[in-house]
């Protein structure tokens, strides 16, 4: 193996274990339905992996582990192949969630052991997986399932393996370092916007998929705006000063998120403009955090702690907002079957057809309620809409009711990522007037 | 000041003011309460005519039972969750609601006597979830 193959098979390593929630939040509306869970249920799919990884970081950095050398970084890979392979067979949801720690024990390893080689190529390798891993999840989960999403684990974390010589033994600048106030300050920061991050891609990628029975190729495609967005701001937060950049990126997320709260109606013009500002917010005030976190000094702890800053971010979102969902749905759900009841009642269409799209919509309901893909359209499709004007604009009223209701119910879960991320900028404001 | 960063904090705000115009300007569908007055369902002819009956039939149901005209239809369905009422007052709710629906269309000389004599016979012995689920949903 080449030596660049090399590094860019560690690359890819560090690339899934960073970008996994961007990916496997995709595969989420998918388990919702095979496993006929809850909201709050397959919302610990992403929370376990999290919640492991960063428990992992801070428990390595509190007992001063050394993750020096290449076998904990093989280590921490062995295990991430052998848990993504068994969460590609997972039979059941206890199961996977179980298979899920085991990965993000081994990705903690990865992330803190790899150790910021060069922090640019890393950092790099963590933002392409990030920026693909919408499109990488919505693809795969669509054109085979969602086992694809972790069977595509598997080869990338055994190339990984194979390419241990990329992984440096030491680093010379990697000398034992208290870590800064800058630093913590950035970290927290991090774990603010990872929370905050939670409504732009578990939030939005649920409200599109199931709540608006988006195809996943389609929600992926909206949602990949974020990472796009992203890195097209790199240019322009590299212009401003630090405390600008971190500022102006923490409240832009915080406006993009109010923005994504406040969406009045189905169609993926306004999603995309929304995920497009957090997108633009996280790629200006990130890479300055981030290079604030990871001062270069003390490589090693100061991995482990952006690590555990970042995932414990993302938990502590979930842990709020998975709930507060859970909370909301049944309500809008019942509210929704009412409203569309209404609207077939009402319909100025002939009773045959007003009586075959009611059969159909109610067992379009009942398969929801099972956890498949709603699909509102095809009754009254089956049913002539193509050629009665009548019937397309009851099925248009239908829809964009039953999409109102579905955003509205997402609204409170929205508005507390908006409040990390504004908590965030508020933050970054305080430090930049002390430092001024 | 950055130009990017202002065309960006510009965007975000409007952004957030289209959805708030669009979100005002959208009539939201209102379930009615039980009782409230709805005007007939309009057309000519049998099939304006039947559902007219039926619709309103449902409303005078859900009327005496107290619940919305969606939540009483859903019931009948199978996708609601149930009103929570004993099967048979509501089986005696929608057959008197649809028998009142039915006289009233007689009397504005919509239905037939000799068909409107068929359709009472039909709502008094059918099945009244094959009533409601055959005719309407």
């Amino acid at each position: 193996m080449s030596r660049r193959l090399e590094v860019l098979s560690v690359a890819a390593v560090v690339a899934a274990a960073s970008a996994d929630s961007s990916i496997v939040a995709l595969a989420l509306p998918q388990l919702y339905g095979r496993f006929h869970t809850t909201v709050v249920g397959v919302s610990w799919v992403l929370t376990a992996y999290n919640a492991v990884v960063a428990v992992t970081a801070v428990a390595l950095l509190a007992l001063g582990v050394s993750l020096r050398g290449r076998l904990p970084y093989a280590f921490g890979v062995a295990l991430f192949l052998a848990a993504s392979a068994a969460c590609a067979f997972a039979g059941d949801l206890r199961f996977l969630i179980t298979a899920r720690c085991v990965q993000g024990f081994g990705a903690a390893f990865v992330l803190g052991g790899s150790r910021q080689r060069a922090i640019g190529e890393w950092t790099l390798a963590a933002g392409v997986g990030v920026a693909a891993g919408p499109a990488l999840g919505g693809v795969l989960t669509q054109v085979f399932d969602w086992r694809a999403i972790f069977l595509l684990q598997v080869p990338v974390a055994a190339l990984g393996l194979f390419a241990l010589r990329a992984v440096p033994v030491a680093d010379p600048r990697d000398q034992p370092h208290a870590a800064t106030r800058g630093a913590i300050f950035a970290d927290l920061g991090i774990g603010l916007l990872f929370g905050a991050l939670v409504g732009a891609l578990f939030l939005s990628v649920l409200l599109l998929i199931p709540g608006w029975g988006y195809s996943p190729i389609r929600g992926a495609a909206i949602v990949s705006v974020l990472p796009v967005a992203s890195l097209l701001v790199a240019r322009l937060g590299r212009s401003l000063p630090e405390a600008v950049a971190t500022v102006a990126g923490a409240a832009l997320l915080a406006l993009g998120l109010v923005a994504l709260a406040l969406l009045p109606r189905l169609g993926a013009v306004l999603p995309l403009c929304a995920l497009a500002l957090c997108g633009a917010g996280l790629g200006l005030a990130l890479p300055v955090l981030s290079r604030t976190a990871l001062t270069g000094i003390d490589l090693t702890r100061d991995t482990l702690r952006t690590v555990g800053a970042r995932h414990l971010g993302l938990v502590a979102s979930l842990a709020l907002v998975a709930p507060l969902l859970s909370g909301n749905l049944p309500a809008a759900a019942g509210r929704a079957k009412l409203e569309a009841a209404k609207i077939v009642l009402d319909a100025p269409v002939g009773l045959t057809t007003k009586i075959g799209v009611a059969l159909d919509l109610g067992r379009a309901f009942d398969r929801a309620r099972a956890g498949d893909l709603p699909n509102l359209r095809q009754p009254f499709d089956a049913h002539g809409a193509g050629s009665d004007r009548s019937l397309a604009e009851t099925r248009d009223r239908l829809v964009g009711t039953v999409g109102r209701t579905a955003a509205a119910a997402f609204r409170s879960a929205f508005a507390v990522c908006a409040a990390f991320a504004a908590v965030a900028a508020a933050i970054a404001f305080l430090g930049g007037r002390r430092r001024t | 000041v950055n130009r990017a960063l202002v065309a960006l904090f510009s965007t975000a705000v409007v952004l957030i003011a289209v959805e708030l115009v669009l979100a005002a300007r959208t009539s939201p569908v209102r379930i009615d309460p039980p009782c409230a007055a709805r005007p007939l369902f309009p057309g000519h002819g049998v099939d304006a005519g039947t559902q007219r009956v039926v619709l309103d039939g449902l409303a005078r149901a859900a009327c005496s039972l107290g619940v919305s005209r969606e939540a009483l239809v859903l019931s009948f369905a199978g996708s609601g969750d149930g009103l929570g009422r004993p099967k048979q007052q509501v089986e005696d709710a929608v057959r008197s609601g649809l028998e009142d629906a039915l006289t009233d269309a007689t009397d504005r000389g919509e239905v037939p006597h000799l068909l409107a004599a068929i359709l009472r016979a039909a709502i008094e012995h059918a099945p009244i979830d094959q009533l409601i689920s055959g005719s309407l949903l």
